[in-house]
Order: C-alpha cells, then structure tokens, then sequence
C-alpha cells in the first residue's frame, strides 16, 4: 500500500513538480494574493515564506512565469510595473499545490504522524 | 487593465534608461528593453546606491542565463525552432574548437610514419586510425560546408533586409583579424621556407615563438569568423524543413567527431606501444611515458568539443517533437 502511495504522488503532472521554495511557486503564491511589482514581491515571500530572493533570481523567474502566460504585467504609470496571476498561472499553483499536499501526507503517514491517509492515496 | 502584448512598454524613456544601465549589462539587450526598467526600480527600493556583492554576481548569473536562454540552448518556452537552432549552432562552435585541436594535432602527429619499426603490422593500427581521422575530418568539413550554403540564400537575404548594419561590427572584426593573420602569414612562410626540419622544431627559439604568436592569431580569427556565423545564424529566417536539413548535418558533424576522438586515442594508444620515443620526443614529454602535455590538451580539447557538440545534438532531439507538431 505504502508503494502505491509512493506512486501515486510520483505520478501526478510533471509541471507540478515543484520544490515549495521554487522561485516560481513562491511568486505565483504571493499573486495568488493580489497584484504586486518586484519589490513588494521580495517583501511579501520573504514575509510568508522566510526565503530572501535576489533580484537576478527573482526576475529570471518573472521572465519564465510571463512566457508560459502564467503571470501577466500591469498597466503602470511608474518603473514599478506590477503583475498579476492568470486563470493558467492559477491552475499551475493549485496543481503544484496539491503535488506537495500528497507528498506530505505520504511523508507523514510514514512518519506516523497521520494514522489515516486520506482516501484518495489509499 | 493589462498591458498590451508581452513586450509593452509604456514608459519608453525609462526603458531607455534601464536597457543602458551598466548594472543589468550582462542581460541581452532584448530582455533589458522589457525587463531593465522595472528591474533598476527593484535594485533602487531594495539597495539604494550600494549592491551587496552577492546580488552583482546574481544579475552576471542572471543575466548569463538569460543569454543562454535566449539563444535557444535551455528552456522550453521560446519557439522549438530557436532551440533546434541553438543545437546546430552549439555543433558548429565546438566545430572550430575541434579545428584548432586538429590543427595542434596534426602538427603533432608530423611524419609519425617514420618513428615506427620496419616490422611486419608496426604501421598498420597508427596508420588505420590515422587514415580513418583523416576521412572523418574530410567528410565533417564538407557536412559544415554544406550546412553553410544551404543556408547562404536565407543570409544573404538577411543581409539585403539590413542584416549588415545588425552585423556590422562582428563582419569588421572578423575582417580586420583575418587580414592581420593574412599579413602575418606570409613573412613566417617565407622564414619557414629557407629552414630545415629541425630549425623550425624547437631549433630557433624566434621561430618557435612566432610560430605560437601566428597560431594565437589563427586561433582567433578562427573563433571571431564563428562568432560571426552564430550571429548571423540566430538571425536567419529558415523555413522547417531547412532546419531539419541543418541539423541532420549538425548531428553527423558530431557523430563524425566521436570518430576522430575514438581514431586519435587508438592512433595514440598504438604509438605509444609501437613507437614511444615520438611520444617523448616534443619539448613536454617525460622519459618513458606516453603522457605528453600537448597531446593530453589537444586530446583534451578535442574531447571536451565532442562532448559540447553532443550537448548541442541532445538538444536538437529534446525539441525535434515539438517542432514537428508544428
């Protein structure tokens, strides 16, 4: 049972496969909440999540996030452009989501943290 | 309300502003045109006038990638043809590095024939292996011959369309070298010319040394006439079935370099059991051992271009489904 539990989270959409701290998943995390630029991202990951991420990193994900039509800009009437999550860039985080609830649940269930797995990873 | 299109941008001038900023210099410039602007803003709230050393080095990795990603050669968000492109274009970079270790060891492996024993089968495996590096070095110099007229209509085209302004400053630099390397060419032969075998092997220091200084100035024109053509070559527009073609030929140029690594330690290996004192005769060679310090870096060279151009092919093939769906 335990193995196919183990398959199951293996299995799930490859795109979801993201680790919690991925520059991608913390920023499509934070635009879940609101339309934000740069600066006030930096501020809210490192508020939520603990993770200090530098500027290159930050907009290297930006970049990627934008070509995949997963975040898209704002209009702006300053430098600080900022941008929000689309209904794609939505999908992709509740799809990363639940691939990292399924693991913790396995990991807990191993750990005997959760006595009863849910049902859908029985 | 959103912007319109990916690329928008509304404060133009700041744009400006941003692209030219020395700080985001290592970005291309097409990114810093959409990026540069709000990516100052950031530094500007976030650090004032002062960046700590850690965020300069992260905007150089940054900006390499994006770079790198740019030219098609990571990521799978751009279009499958610049992917496809940046493989052809990885196997014809490692082409000019494997060039210049053939050249190191042609001059190496001079009159190789005559060190071996007159006994019966001592000539065969060197020969072989050298015959079969030859033909290989013959058939992948065509195969990149063909893949640059196959794709000479479409840069000429590109030329006509204001490709030369694009290109303007690679073509003068390519020129000027190759003229420089030209000049200095023909007194060398000349010298060359009026000495013996061993004079120009280490016998005459001067000549030693402007041997190397001309080998430095082949070295780069060799590598400015690349950059020309990876230039140029990220900026062709080249129909599907064009690309394919291209990249067939990539793909056996690579395959034709494992054949040349493979003959080169095999002709090495044989020499080194046949005829060990060749091994030992040039300036780097210990007593005894067939590990001489040019043949180590030409073959090192060689390999490390092979294993560029199969990073190159492998590529190609991550991306040949998605622009066949096209």
């Amino acid at each position: 049972m335990r193995n196919g539990q183990s398959n199951r989270v293996d299995r799930e959409k490859p795109q979801a496969r993201r680790r919690a701290n991925d520059p991608p998943t913390l920023i499509l995390t934070s635009l879940a909440g609101g339309a934000k630029h740069g600066h006030a991202l930096l501020k809210d990951i490192e508020e939520f999540a603990g993770v200090k991420l530098g500027p290159g990193a930050l907009y290297g994900a930006i970049t990627r996030l934008e070509e995949r039509g997963l975040i898209e800009p704002l209009q702006s009437d300053d430098r600080r452009r900022p941008y929000q999550i689309t209904a794609a860039g939505s999908q992709a985080l509740a799809d990363s989501l639940a691939h990292m609830r399924a693991l913790v649940e396995v990991g807990q269930a191993r750990l005997g943290m959760v006595r009863t797995p849910r049902p859908r990873l029985a | 309300m959103r912007t319109e299109g990916l690329h928008a941008n509304d404060n133009h001038g700041d744009a400006i502003a941003g692209a030219c900023d020395p700080r985001l210099r290592w970005y291309p410039r097409s990114w810093r045109a959409r990026y540069g602007d709000e990516l100052i803003a950031l530094l500007d709230d976030e650090y004032g006038g002062h960046l700590p050393c850690l965020v300069r080095i992260g905007l150089v990795t940054g900006g390499l990638r994006q770079r790198v990603r740019r030219s098609g050669l990571t990521g799978d968000s751009g279009p499958a043809a610049d992917g496809v492109r940046g493989g052809v274009l990885v196997v014809l970079a490692a082409w000019t590095a494997f060039v210049i270790a053939g050249a190191s060891f042609a001059k190496f492996s001079e009159h190789f024939d005559e060190a071996l024993p007159h006994r019966s089968g001592a000539h065969r495996v060197p020969d072989v292996a050298f015959t079969v590096l030859q033909a290989a070095a013959g058939v992948a110099s065509l195969l990149v011959i063909a893949g640059a007229l196959f794709a000479a209509p479409a840069f000429v085209r590109f030329l006509r369309t204001g490709g030369r302004t694009t290109l303007r400053s690679p073509i003068r630099r390519a020129l000027a070298w190759t003229a420089l390397t030209v000049t200095a060419t023909v007194p060398l032969l000349l010298w060359a010319h009026h000495l013996t075998p061993h004079q120009r092997n280490n016998g005459i220091h001067w000549y030693g040394a402007l041997f190397l200084l001309w080998a430095g100035l082949i070295v780069i024109t060799l590598t400015l006439w690349t950059v020309l053509a990876v230039a140029a070559g990220r900026r062709l527009e080249l129909p599907t079935p064009l690309l394919t073609a291209e990249a067939v030929l990539a793909a056996a140029v690579a395959g034709a370099m494992v054949i040349m690594v493979g003959a080169t330690v095999v002709w090495w290996g044989a020499m080194a059991e046949d005829a060990p004192a060749y091994l030992n005769a040039s300036p780097g060679g210990a007593p005894s051992s067939p590990w001489d310090i040019w043949l180590i870096a030409t073959v090192a060279l060689m390999a490390a271009a092979m294993g560029t151009a199969a990073a190159g092919v492998v590529r190609e093939v991550r991306v040949w489904a998605k622009l066949r769906e096209r």
